[in-house]
């Protein structure tokens, strides 16, 4: 825990308006009756502490779609770049859920490390400061302590808030928010503060139903893939993909040209393991030919494939792809049911104990 | 913003390079498949583009998208990068349409290589069927200049017709010289073919190279492949003796896109080339 300071209800607009200074302001606000992560004109838009957003907030470093580079367009020359689209626009990412702070750190692994950085991802995060807030408001959703997380993890955020009765206790957590945080000149927050702010979270965490799901779950999915059970959780999905769009740690992408008549531009927005076409290959040959090849890949990637190559899991506890889900499939019931499965298996396996 | 660690791309790995299209040829007689020999419009692109037999491009065509195609020729051969593409999807059609004098971008070299220091000394068994010998072309180009530091060399292609198989004057002039055993095949005899009839795994096992200190690598449709496998185990290759090449859809090429994954595996960071002992470890997604 670093030093915490007190920001008090009535320097909030000061202070929000301070970050407005430092860069373009992104924060939760209501759009047409939701609640979401926007570009925010000042501290009278802002809604802080709040329960989650539908969506994440992860377009704001991969957005949903955007420019890779421009290009001309002349009849024997499909090879001229007239322009490249990098985004250094220093930017205040304002009262993220804890969840979603979290997330950050594994899409770092992905686009910021590895063989070649993404220099899109990459610049945005670099200018971007990101102050969390605290979760007061946990829903029946949220499952971010099966990963050993909870409503005060600071994991991936520069700054974290604790909401305490309209007021702010303060902590800057990484160097940056260290740095910033001086400029604040906010004063210490005293034991009172500290005290109900952690009563808070506690109170919050509390909330969170008890709920076991990641304990060797690599090992569970090891021996599942070709288990049946991936037909019986396909059967109701109907491939809309929403879980992968709402999801903060969904990071498939696909590539594509938009032509307009002067040239065009070479765009990169969000694709989804769930949708058939994304496999298909030109000779019309799909490796993963089913719905129930699709959830298995989703299930595999997060829980199996990013902790091996990555170490973290893609997933954060989140429960938007609960929320979201047209049909009510549970990312939840279906680790339940793969643990299920494995010690099935492990009973059912000869010259095995138990 | 920091620096990337990858050898051959730009500084921005989705910037494709410039290239113009110095020749077209027709590969197979009905004309669906064709070789692109490239250079790089830049001389410093050229200086700084060095790759390996095995590796794969983006190739780029503004307005349509880009699509992977393993390189076929070989880092021995200077002044030109070739590519043989069949037409089959938007961005192939496309170049299929284009002209000498054109030009297109490319991104690579990515992906891994053909295992060349493990092939050093040993006996080199390639097989390929049909349209993918592009990357074998380029690997037979490389054995060969630097033949000495190989045994017996042997190349079975197989393709339906006469007129499907490949780099005619490549497959002749390795038939010429004395240190290659080249035998192409076609499925069903035809007016005017003096040499091997029949499907590539019976004419594996026909030619029987010996598994004894030798590499296979194989490349062909996955039905070739499927009945390929059993003869070489026959001929006593053990699955890590055999390496073969992936072509799953793609798209970033450099792991992040998460299209072209066997399990945990990108085929175009961990691949496209895996031996068949790597490919029993993981899920048959491809």
């Amino acid at each position: 825990m670093g030093e915490k300071y007190l920001l008090t209800k009535d320097n909030l607009t000061a202070w929000i308006s301070q970050l407005q200074q430092h860069g373009r302001l992104i924060a939760p606000v209501m759009r047409a009756d939701e609640l979401r992560y926007d570009y925010a004109d000042g501290a009278r838009e802002v809604v802080l502490g709040q329960h989650n957003t539908r969506r994440s907030a992860k377009w704001v470093f991969f957005p949903q779609h955007e420019v890779l580079l421009r290009y001309g367009k002349r009849l024997d020359d499909y090879s001229q770049i007239t322009d490249t689209v990098i985004d250094n626009t220093p930017q205040v990412l304002l009262g993220v859920t804890p969840c979603d702070a979290r997330s950050f750190v594994m899409l770092d692994r992905i686009f910021g490390q590895g063989t070649c950085q993404d220099p899109y991802y990459c610049a945005r995060r670099a200018n971007t400061l990101v102050i969390a807030c605290a979760c007061a408001h946990p829903t029946s959703t949220c499952f971010c302590n099966a990963f050993g997380s909870g409503p005060a993890d600071s994991t991936g955020a520069d700054v974290l808030l604790y909401p305490v009765d309209g007021d702010y206790v303060v902590e800057l957590v990484s160097d940056a928010g260290k740095q910033i945080g001086l400029d604040w000149h906010l004063p210490l927050a005293n034991e009172a503060a500290i005290e109900r702010a952690e009563a808070i979270t506690a109170a919050a965490a509390e909330r969170l139903q008890p709920i076991e799901l990641t304990a060797g779950i690599e090992q569970d999915l090891a021996g599942l893939f070709e288990s049946g059970l991936w037909r019986e959780v396909a059967e109701k999905c109907i491939a809309c993909g929403t879980c992968t769009y709402n999801c903060p740690e969904c990071h498939c992408f696909n590539i594509v040209d938009s032509e307009l008549a002067s040239g065009g531009a070479r765009l990169r927005g969000w694709d989804a393991c769930m949708f058939p076409q994304f496999t298909a290959q030109a000779s019309g040959y799909n490796p993963r030919p089913d719905q129930a090849s699709r959830w298995r890949q989703r299930v595999m990637h997060k829980f199996s494939y990013l902790p091996a190559n990555v170490g973290l899991f893609g997933c954060v506890g989140c429960g938007r792809c609960i929320v979201s889900c047209p049909v009510r499939l549970d990312i939840r019931q279906v680790l339940q049911r793969v643990h299920q499965e494995a010690l099935t298996r492990a009973a059912a396996a000869p010259g095995k104990e138990g | 913003m920091s620096e990337r660690s990858c050898g051959q791309l730009c500084h921005n790995p989705y910037l494709p390079l410039p290239m113009l299209i110095m020749r077209i040829a027709d590969e197979v007689d009905d004309r669906t498949i064709k070789s692109f020999d490239l250079a790089f419009k830049n001389v410093n692109d050229a200086d700084q583009f060095t790759y390996t037999p095995g590796q794969f491009c983006e190739l780029s065509i503004f307005g349509q998208g880009e699509a992977p195609f393993g390189i076929a020729s070989s880092p021995v051969e200077t002044g030109f990068l070739r590519f043989t593409v069949k037409q089959a999807g938007v961005v192939t059609s496309k170049l299929h349409s284009l002209k000498e004098g054109d030009s297109i971008g490319i991104r690579g070299p990515l992906g891994n290589t053909f295992p060349l220091e493990l092939m050093h000394g040993k006996n080199i068994v390639v097989i390929g069927g049909g349209f993918a010998f592009t990357t074998l072309r380029s690997l037979i180009i490389t054995l060969l200049d630097q033949r000495a530091d190989y045994g017996d060399i042997t190349v079975v292609y197989g393709a339906r017709t006469p007129g499907l198989l490949m780099y005619k004057n490549d497959l002749n002039a390795w038939e010429q010289r004395g240190d290659i055993k080249v035998v192409q095949t076609i499925d069903v005899a035809a007016p005017g073919w003096e040499r091997q009839v029949g499907f590539v795994p019976a004419v594996v096992e026909q030619t029987a190279p010996s598994a004894a200190n030798t590499v296979g690598i194989i490349c062909g449709p996955p039905v070739m492949i499927r009945f390929t496998l059993p003869v070489m185990t026959k001929l006593g290759f053990g699955s890590e003796q055999i390496y073969t090449s992936l072509e799953n859809r793609m798209k970033c090429g450099i792991g992040k896109c998460g299209r072209c994954n066997v399990g945990r595996k990108y085929v175009c960071l961990d691949g496209p080339v895996f031996s068949m002992a790597q490919l029993a470890e993981l899920p048959a997604e491809y």
